[in-house]
């Protein structure tokens, strides 16, 4: 590999762990909020409010790992597995 | 990412903080000011710094009576020991909208100057005074400060044998990067409070999924269940009736309740007529959350008609209290000082934190020089950073001055004043980058070498502090030029204004004392060890 390839892949390795940790990192966050309340057995309202306040740490967390995790491909691989989670939640859910 | 994960934490830290720094910087200065918001918007109104009357609400009924005897609603916001002012608000029909007025304490009309005040600060800290767009800008930069915490946190896993380690004469970047740690560690708990809190008071616009997921997007139903319990309104009769005494009403409510207790507004539904009703909010300063309740008084007799306890689902109060911790509604002034100086160093935490990014940025890339020298391209590339930082740090102190000036030399009666003096705010801020970025291209010669580049760039940031300590400083004789503000506080023994005018003092004086470390020459042996 010749040392421009290398610093294409470095560039590429970045912009996908930062596109993650943003926008994986805030559909997870978005689902996990939505998809939660459908499921626990307390107040619809009151469901709401402890995940929404909960989803910003989950935000904080998928962040932190889009950053540590070993490649970027298994990160994006395992943020896609838990949307689709999610969105089945979701989806059983209404 | 890298090879572990104190290292990815580390690069994430760094990067995190360098793309969001400066703009966080300014939010988290203007939130540390925000905490005075009322202060400041007390001061930037010096018409209003007339005595009061200690029956304000007797007063504000009597003008109401004379200029909105058949309004749908009156407020008599009482004066606070914050801002002793006072003011009725009145709504002429259900579908207007409030109409206010400022009166002293003989019920005699006020017309302050047009200001945007210290609410204009508290404005730019949450939305940056772009709208929804800043308010969205300000999320994300409090979630990559989450992050930054966080990771931060996760890199100095012996975080407090790091406290005790403060090298202040260590070459540069070792005392800066204790700095740096010594500020976060110190307020570690306030940072990361404030962070979450401030992230979550709007979770509903910043992360609406429960809302448009678990809901449809009901949002006026869910808000309906999660507001606390309030009273019924009652449709207005048509038959005039005399109002009872509102200084009454009010004296009942606070001789019923326990000690330590405020009331900040009387409101009056349908003044004037048989089922006029009046709301009061009682809130115990006991609690730092405000704990309280609501009476409602019939508007005619006078008596009790209902009381409603605060309560409300576990969730709800949680939230209540997060965001009240964040805003400090209720805090004494002890508690707000508490705040303020705790906020402060968050602020000097994000600084030095860009300062140690330059400082070892700039160590790494000067042996990049040729040996003639640096160019003027050379000294923007490498010491762009530095200069940025002195013009956004240092300027936003210069700014927030200027804006303290144009409040007082600007004529009372231009029109657009308010929209003008934060134009005046952000030239000055623009002016104070602008002369930094000059300073380092007139100079650049001086950059060629680490010695000349630290001397050069101390230089720059003692002239930004002693420029900002001289705005500061002027404020105090230009208030009571203009408007003989501290002889009339001092005659009145108005703490607030007061307290303004000392809280500037010392903060001059700080800047003072920093630029003067900054501009004194040095001796031999001190340059030799930095």
């Amino acid at each position: 590999m010749t040392g421009r390839a290398e610093i294409w892949h470095d560039r590429a390795n970045v912009a996908a762990r930062v596109m993650a940790a943003i926008f994986a990192g805030y559909a997870i966050s978005y689902l996990f909020a939505g998809a939660l309340p459908l499921w626990l057995p307390i107040v619809r309202t009151e469901a709401v409010l402890w995940t929404s306040l909960a989803s910003f740490v989950v935000y904080t967390c998928i962040a932190l790992y889009a950053f540590s995790a070993r490649s970027a491909w298994a990160l994006w691989r395992n943020l896609v597995v838990i949307i689709l989670l999610l969105l089945s939640a979701v989806w059983w859910g209404r | 990412m890298l090879s572990t994960f104190r290292q990815s934490m580390t690069w994430l830290h760094t990067w995190c903080g360098i793309v969001t720094g400066w703009v966080l910087f300014a939010i988290f200065f203007s939130g540390t000011l925000a905490v005075f918001r009322h202060e400041i918007d007390y001061w930037m109104m010096p018409e209003l710094q007339v005595s009061v009357s200690a029956d304000a609400v007797t007063a504000g009924q009597r003008v109401l009576q004379q200029v909105a005897p058949a309004a749908v609603r009156w407020m008599i916001d009482l004066p606070t020991e914050r801002a002793p002012v006072m003011r009725v608000r009145w709504q002429a029909g259900p579908k207007d909208r409030l109409q206010s007025r400022y009166i002293d304490g003989g019920g005699q009309q006020l017309s302050p100057r047009e200001t945007s005040g210290g609410s204009m600060i508290y404005r730019f800290h949450y939305g940056l005074l772009l709208g929804r767009t800043g308010m969205w800008i300000v999320g994300g930069l409090a979630m990559a400060m989450m992050v930054a915490l966080v990771s931060g946190v996760i890199i100095h896993a012996k975080i407090f044998r790091e406290f005790f380690t403060f090298r202040p004469f260590r070459p540069a970047p070792r005392a800066w990067l204790d700095a740096h740690t010594v500020c976060s560690v110190a307020v570690l708990p306030f940072s990361l409070m404030i962070t979450y809190s401030g992230l979550v008071i709007w979770w509903f616009i910043w992360m609406p999924g429960g809302l448009e997921l678990a809901f449809s997007g009901e949002r006026a139903a869910v808000f309906r269940d999660m507001a606390p319990p309030g009273f019924e309104r009652v449709a207005p009769s048509t038959v005039p009736a005399v109002m009872a005494d509102l200084s009454q009403i009010l004296r009942l409510a606070t001789d019923t309740a326990p000690s330590g207790l405020t009331i900040e507004t009387v409101a009056v539904a349908n003044p004037g007529v048989p089922n006029a009703r009046v709301d009061l909010t009682r809130i115990s300063d006991d609690a730092l959350w405000g704990v309280g309740d609501r009476l409602r008084f019939d508007g005619t007799s006078g008596e009790l008609l209902e009381r409603l306890p605060e309560r409300g689902a576990p969730a709800f109060v949680t939230h209540r209290i997060i965001r009240i911790l964040h805003e400090v509604k209720f805090a004494g002034p002890w508690l707000r000082w508490l705040f303020f100086v705790m906020a402060s160093i968050s602020c000097a935490m994000i600084a030095t934190g860009t300062v140690l990014w330059g400082t070892k940025r700039r160590i790494k890339h000067v042996k990049s020089f040729a040996a003639g020298g640096a160019t003027r391209r050379d000294a923007l590339a490498v010491f762009g950073v530095d200069a940025m930082n002195v013009g956004v740090i240092g300027g936003l102190f210069t700014a927030t001055g200027v804006y303290f000036h144009a409040n007082r030399l600007l004529p009372a009666t231009m029109s657009g004043r308010a929209d003008s003096e934060v134009t005046i705010f952000f030239l000055a801020w623009l002016l104070c980058g602008c002369a930094a970025i000059a300073y380092l291209l007139s100079f650049h010669r001086r950059f060629a070498s680490l010695h000349g580049a630290q001397s050069a760039l101390r230089r720059l940031w003692g002239l930004q502090w002693a420029v900002a300590a001289s705005v500061a400083l002027a404020i105090v004789p230009l208030d009571e030029m203009t408007t003989s503000g501290i002889s009339r506080a001092a005659k009145r023994g108005d703490a607030v204004v007061l307290s303004f005018h000392a809280s500037l003092l010392i903060a001059a004086l700080a800047m003072a004392w920093v630029a003067w470390m900054g501009l004194r020459p040095l001796t031999m042996q001190r340059v030799g060890r930095s």
